[in-house]
């Protein structure tokens, strides 16, 4: 068999990466997946599995879907999909692969698993407010409550001290 | 004449340093007032947990307020007798406007209405300008204490430091005497 005149299977590399800087509870935390199909034919039936790497009752799926199905990937090209979830607790937590499917052009079944982006700390809102909330608004509230005395004693000051203006007596000779 | 009269005692009192009682009733007021805002400031930009802090907040609002009224009451004193300086041509030109037209009315006596009237003109100034001047300057130091100098404290030292050190200072400032 001649080599120069094989082509090869198709063949996918993925990968999983969060979009977000910082996971934070109770905020959207976005996550993509990229298929990337190296081979010289085209991939059919792929799938992304990543269901068990989001349990239901630590996050919550906002947007988009963990598990998705793609009936063919052409040579050469690359997909991607994203996905919005958010967290329910702040903590540690491992973020693991996501697993791959697909069946190349004679049949074959082929699995395969995205990276995995590793441990990562899921902060308490409180935290992340604290670092990088607006807080001009209760600025502006601590002055309202402030304004009331301190003006108002100025201005009955000034009102007072307008009625009896400072007199300067004339020496008379 | 060994016996004063309930005009003159009158007279007397309006000159002492005791404030009057609605004038401490300001001072009171206010200073609960003052005393509590920092503690909403802290509560929402330094995300200070109600629960967490009762303690520490109780005893900022305390502390915070009585120095606070302490310095109204001595700068009161300090302004009262400036005031009266100021005020006393104005207030005499008024009284004498006022009786001009009354020939009974004796210079004596002219001359009592006007001090009473001197003496509560500066009373009511004297409690109007010591109350803005120490808010203002308790609140200029506490809020560059609180989020320049002690920015990276921890929010309960942060707190009690930067409210009652502030407090304090603004106290210890109205002791002066002139």
């Amino acid at each position: 068999v001649d080599v120069g005149t094989q082509t090869r299977d198709a063949f996918i590399l993925a990968h999983k990466q969060p979009l977000s800087t910082y996971a934070v509870e109770n905020m959207d935390f976005v996550l993509e997946y990229g298929l990337y199909n190296v081979g010289d034919k085209p991939a059919q039936k792929v799938t992304i599995d990543d269901r068990h790497s989001f349990p239901t009752n630590s996050f919550d799926i906002v947007k988009g879907l963990l598990f998705v199905h793609f009936e063919q990937i052409p040579a050469g090209s690359n997909v991607t999909h994203s996905v919005v979830i958010r967290p329910r607790a702040f903590g540690f937590f491992n973020y693991t692969a996501a697993q791959v499917t697909y069946y190349t052009d004679n049949e074959n079944h082929h699995v395969t698993l995205t990276n995995t982006p590793g441990e990562g700390y899921i902060y308490r809102q409180r935290e992340y407010d604290r670092r990088f909330a607006p807080k001009y608004t209760y600025f502006l509230v601590f002055f309202l409550i402030v304004a009331p005395t301190t003006l108002g004693s100025f201005l009955l000051f000034q009102q007072s001290k307008a009625r009896f203006p400072n007199v300067i007596k004339k020496k008379s000779t | 004449m060994g016996k004063l009269t309930k005009e003159e005692e009158l007279l007397l009192s309006s000159y002492s340093a005791t404030s009057s009682t609605k004038g401490n009733l300001f001072f009171y007021l206010n200073a609960l007032i003052i005393s509590i805002a920092p503690l909403y400031l802290f509560y929402g930009v330094h995300q200070m947990e109600i629960q967490d802090s009762l303690v520490v907040w109780g005893l900022s609002a305390v502390g915070t307020a009585y120095l606070l009224s302490l310095a109204c009451k001595n700068q009161k004193c300090l302004l009262k007798h400036q005031i009266v300086m100021k005020r006393g041509s104005a207030v005499e030109r008024e009284i004498s406007g006022q009786y001009a037209a009354d020939k009974k009315m004796t210079v004596k006596e002219k001359e009592e209405r006007a001090l009473f009237r001197k003496n509560e003109v500066a009373d009511t100034e004297s409690t109007y300008l010591s109350v803005f001047y120490t808010n203002s300057l308790y609140l200029t130091i506490m809020l560059v204490s609180a989020f320049f100098l002690l920015a990276n404290v921890a929010p309960v030292f942060n707190l009690l430091i930067s409210t009652i050190g502030s407090a304090g200072l603004v106290a210890f400032l109205s002791t002066a005497k002139n």
